[in-house]
């Protein structure tokens, strides 16, 4: 095998695959990016046995198919040291020798064919979705998932159908965050109920692989794997086993809620202000709404007291509510400062709803006061 | 001198001051009977029914069919508590508190600035009347052991000093039962004995208490005689609260090393409870044979003073985080630091039941304890498989 590739390019497609080998594996060949290199298309892949990843590359110049096995650590520095603009690979039956304009690095042969396949089962059925949509799913549900529970499976996020809408959550069991979306169904797909746990890490994965938001992707489940195929990529998971709890159930039944519109921009700047004056131990911020305005009220002993007010149009009673400003500050991380959305709420002990009109809902456990 | 301050009828004498027209009835605050819940307070009316706390609301009733049953409200109780903790803290650094409505204050170093420990107490009973309108009973004595039994004589609204040359006159009359450490077993072998007071208790050969009963007999012996060298162990100043234990001889068995983390975890889970923090990380401290000593700890991720997550992290410390040899230990002991005291917590979506039980579980052995002394309930070690 032989090819020439633009440095840049190839690191960024590089950084994404190598993302899913393990650091440490007692095969160490796991610990390497595989390259194939055929005359119209070059992949690079890779695999920890429970995830793998496809990507193709564009922009390679082929003078002679065939593959190798590229360490991980070792070829991604010399990726992000070298300063060529162009590098070439020639692998040869003893070593595998990268050529820059003012550098050469010899690396010792690991036989291609050692390494695990990594390929997805086909399926008939699918969902089919534009990129920008499961870009949407992932990146407004994932940072709510919690790898330290032991109790449920939160260490993903779940995937479960709502007649012809696709719907992601995320929770800790603090906060819970959804997205949902129309997808085209193909064939049958059963996501099954609350079973379909695709770990954080894949999310992840998947996430920095969509490439063109406008394209179509395929989402598809078979022996306990998601499948998820773009133009370009191809990525399988395992899925987390485990149960999820009823999330449905966290959504507050409000009789008589009363709800405020608000934009992302001054809200989340006059968080920012008021959580100055948080800690570490002490996180609250103490939401106060009244009549026309909403001020936030950050305190700690040790540090002091911030306050700050936006006007809002609130006529209800008078209500304070306490809410880690981290799990606010999320939230609102997550839309553009213009985007406009509603906070309902009822009583200071219950939960509280934010929600967008395109399909998003996330819901905050306010701090209490101890009993 | 040590003063220990116990709010009368604390829960009940908050819901009386605050409605009025309760006052002279029977009032319970506590759990619903038909939700198995407990009385956490009676008042002084519903008393006189044999109404007690800790019993549980459906027997109460029994007693008592009229009695009003209302909900508590711990978290307002807290507040109050505090305000009252304030004033203790106005008269000395050393407050010990013991529950939200009793604590002891050792006024020992406070006594050049105020003037007598008598003085303080009068004061410190008169200060909270004024802040929060409610009746404080006061002992003052040489000790802790004193001081208890000094606030209790003669509840309600009770004030009562125990001079340095006068204890062995205030012990003497009491009846046995009300010394540390004699309950229900101990009290029949004293009453075949006809042991009934504690003059006759402390007349009895200290060799005889101890031959009986070991080394609690010697203890026993010692209160009789109001000794109790006991310190005023203040815990809100705490950055860590632990405890721990010098084994006699080695200890190998792991059942045994267990049991004697979980005792510890309770102990520390109920001083956490009492001195109103939470704590973030729980470390267990184990000294080899060969004086090797070791730390381990974890950090839970969201602080808590519940005995049971704290346990569940200690025994987990303990029975997979250890070195890998054989636990030959000469120590093993446990605490938690990183403490908050917002006096916030972060609410869950999830198994809220569950954490309300589990509180609740806690502060009723709380309750227990305090009344019936820290022998008086330990939880089970059932899941044996997890060992």
């Amino acid at each position: 095998m032989k090819l020439t590739f633009n440095r840049e390019t190839l690191l960024a497609a590089f950084q994404t695959v190598a993302t899913v080998a393990p650091s440490r594996s007692p095969k160490p060949i796991l610990q390497c990016v595989k390259i194939s290199a055929s005359a119209d298309q070059v992949v690079l892949m890779a695999t920890d046995t429970e995830i793998g990843i496809r990507l193709s590359v564009d922009d390679i110049d082929v003078e002679a198919p065939g593959s190798a096995v590229l360490p991980v650590s070792e070829f991604g520095n010399i990726l992000r040291e070298s300063t060529d603009e162009k590098l070439s690979v020639a692998v040869s039956e003893s070593s595998v020798d990268i050529t820059g304009e003012s550098s050469l690095f010899n690396m010792a042969f690991q036989n291609p064919d050692e390494y695990p396949d990594v390929n997805g089962s086909e399926s008939e059925s699918f969902l089919k979705l534009p990129a920008k949509l499961l870009k949407e799913l992932i990146r407004r549900t994932l940072y709510a998932t919690d790898n330290e529970s032991s109790r449920y499976a939160l260490g993903g996020v779940l995937l479960e159908m709502n007649s012809s809408n696709l719907v992601a959550v995320g929770t800790d069991g603090r906060r819970l965050a959804k997205m949902e979306g129309p997808v085209e169904v193909v064939g049958t797909v059963d996501l099954g109920a609350s079973n379909t746990i695709v770990p954080s890490k894949s999310m992840g994965l998947i996430d920095r692989a969509l490439g063109n938001p406008e394209e179509e992707v395929t989402v598809s489940l078979s022996d306990g794997h998601l499948l998820v195929r773009t133009s370009t990529a191809m990525i399988t998971t395992g899925l987390v086993e485990g149960r999820f709890p009823k999330w449905k159930e966290v959504f507050p039944n409000f009789a008589d809620p009363s709800e405020i519109n608000l934009t992302v921009g001054p809200v989340y700047s006059k968080l920012r202000q008021a959580s100055i004056m948080t800690s570490d131990e002490s996180r609250g911020i103490d939401f106060s709404f009244n009549s026309g305005t909403l001020k936030m009220h950050g305190l700690t002993a040790q540090k002091g007291e911030a306050k700050t007010e936006l006007p809002v149009a609130y006529d209800g009673d008078p209500l304070t509510i306490s809410m880690d400003h981290r799990y606010v500050a999320d939230f609102l991380k997550t839309l553009d400062n213009e985007s406009a959305f509603t906070i309902s709420v009822q009583g200071n002990e219950s939960a509280v709803l934010f929600t967008t009109e395109d399909g998003y809902n996330y819901i905050v456990m306010p701090l209490a006061r101890d009993r | 001198m040590i003063l220990h301050v116990d709010m009368d009828a604390f829960y009940a004498s908050i819901e009386e001051r605050d409605e009025p027209s309760l006052k002279g009835k029977p009032v319970i605050v506590g759990g619903s009977a038909d939700r198995r819940g407990v009385v956490a307070a009676a008042n002084y009316a519903v008393r006189e029914y044999g109404v007690h706390s800790a019993m549980p609301t459906k027997t109460a009733l029994k007693l008592c069919p009229h009695a009003i049953v209302l909900r508590p409200r711990i978290g307002y109780y807290r507040e109050i508590s505090k305000t009252i903790r304030e004033v203790f803290h106005n008269y000395s650094p050393l407050v010990e508190p013991l529950a939200l409505d009793e604590a002891f204050i050792d006024v020992s170093g406070s006594i050049r600035l105020f003037g007598s420990a008598s003085g303080i107490g009068k004061s410190i009973k008169q200060n909270i009347q004024e802040q929060v309108g409610l009746v404080a009973s006061v002992g003052i004595a040489p000790n802790k052991f004193l001081a208890k039994l000094a606030s209790d004589v003669d509840k309600p609204d009770g004030f009562c000093v125990v001079e340095e040359n006068a204890v062995q006159e205030f012990l003497d009359p009491l009846p046995i039962k009300r010394v540390w450490g004699i309950g229900k077993a101990t009290l029949a072998v004293f009453e075949k004995l006809r042991v009934r007071t504690i003059r006759q208790l402390r007349e009895l050969p200290e060799q005889l208490l101890i031959d009986r009963f070991g080394k609690s007999g010697a203890q026993i012996w010692r209160l009789a005689k109001g000794i109790d060298n006991r310190d005023v162990i203040p815990d809100r100043e705490a950055k860590s609260i632990s405890h721990e234990t010098t084994f006699a001889s080695d200890v190998t068995d792991l059942d045994v090393l267990t049991a004697k983390l979980l005792d510890q975890t309770e102990q520390v889970g109920r001083r956490l409870r009492r001195a109103g923090l939470k704590a973030r990380t729980i470390n267990i401290k184990a000294r080899y044979d060969d004086f090797q000593t070791v730390t381990r700890s974890a950090t839970a991720s969201e602080p808590t003073d519940q005995t049971d997550i704290i346990w569940e992290f200690a025994k987990e410390l303990l029975l997979s985080k250890l070195p890998d040899r054989p636990t030959c230990l000469r120590l093993l002991g446990m605490g938690v630091s990183n403490l908050d005291d917002t006096g916030q917590s972060q609410q869950l979506m999830f198994d809220r039941e569950e954490q309300k039980r589990n509180r609740s579980i806690d502060s009723v052995a709380d309750q227990i304890k305090n009344r019936f002394g820290d022998s008086a309930l330990h939880r089970g070690l059932s899941d044996k498989k997890n060992q």
